[in-house]
């Protein structure tokens, strides 16, 4: 845990407003085919209790490594977004995902993730991944 | 020149389908360059997955991969069970009349938000390979045995598109 403690500083000729946004990291590599399903759902439903607990902003997901992903699979992304949705406006946060331009399905994938979630989420092609 | 890639009969049966869907990522990466590789895993995949909830258990499936020189074709049967074929024809029209990023997204909001897990998941997989593998799609009964096919045409080679599959493609897609 990082605490900081700037409340007591003072910057001559200057004001000073600070803050500390979470950002929720998790990276997932190889190939999430059938048998991942139920895991990567426990996984996804783990990370959205976390950025809430913690007031995250951003729940950063990297797929740059991510081969294939079936569609039960996909699914999870889908709900994910859903129960984002269905938060309190306040609480909600952004799903920002980052992909690899040479993963050709990520394109379509992750296109579609992103039109389905409006506001929620975003994607980010890593050039070199 | 079509060219045969994989043909294969399998048991419908969890392991055998995984073993098989395994098989299928490592070889048709080799066999198909690039884009091409990656939709036709996807369209494999997705019907052998489908194929499996359909089947009876420990029925027979047939798989059939072909290079059919502009693009790949996948063919699986199994055995028709008479309510599952009318469901799953009612899967393939709708999945086949998907044209849009946006239809397609809308459709997935619309399965998780009704919870019909099981069309769900009948559904979802011919969805993905319709619009991510970009293929058209299509069901014949043949002999007590469900054919559903997959075609998919190479998209940076292709001259003329048709219609329903160019609608598919968007600047930010490709």
């Amino acid at each position: 845990m990082i605490e900081i403690s700037i409340d007591d500083l003072k910057v001559d000729g200057c004001q000073i407003e600070a803050t500390v946004k979470t950002m929720v990291a998790v990276r997932i590599k190889g190939s999430a085919e059938g048998s991942a399903a139920g895991d990567l759902e426990k996984l996804f439903s783990k990370v959205h209790e976390e950025c809430v607990r913690l007031s995250a902003v951003r729940a950063r997901i990297d797929l740059t490594e991510l081969e294939f992903m079936s569609s039960s699979c996909f699914k999870s992304f889908v709900s994910w977004v859903v129960r984002i949705e269905q938060l309190p406006e306040d609480q909600r946060y952004h799903i920002v995902l980052l992909s690899s331009p040479t993963r050709h399905w990520q394109r379509r994938s992750l296109h579609a993730l992103e039109s389905m979630g409006g506001d929620i989420i975003s994607v980010e092609p890593v050039i070199g991944a | 020149m079509t060219i045969p890639v994989v043909m294969i009969r399998f048991r419908g049966e969890p392991d055998a389908i995984t073993d098989v869907q395994g098989f299928l990522g490592r070889h048709l990466l080799r066999v198909f360059a690039g884009d091409l590789g990656e939709r036709a895993r996807i369209a494999a995949y997705e019907l052998v997955e489908n194929a499996g909830r359909y089947s009876t258990a420990g029925s027979d499936i047939d798989l059939e991969v072909l290079d059919t020189g502009n693009g790949f074709s996948v063919k699986v049967s199994n055995d028709a069970v008479g309510a599952r074929v009318a469901m799953l024809r009612r899967q393939i029209e709708t999945a086949a009349q998907l044209e849009t990023t946006e239809q397609y997204a809308r459709a997935l909001r619309r399965h998780i938000e009704t919870k019909a897990d099981n069309m769900m998941r009948i559904g979802f997989g011919l969805l993905r390979a319709r619009h991510d593998a970009i293929v058209e799609l299509s069901l014949a009964v043949d002999d007590r045995r469900v054919v559903v096919l997959a075609k998919g045409a190479h998209v940076a080679t292709a001259v003329r598109r048709p219609p329903s599959t160019s609608r598919l493609r968007r600047p930010n897609d490709f």
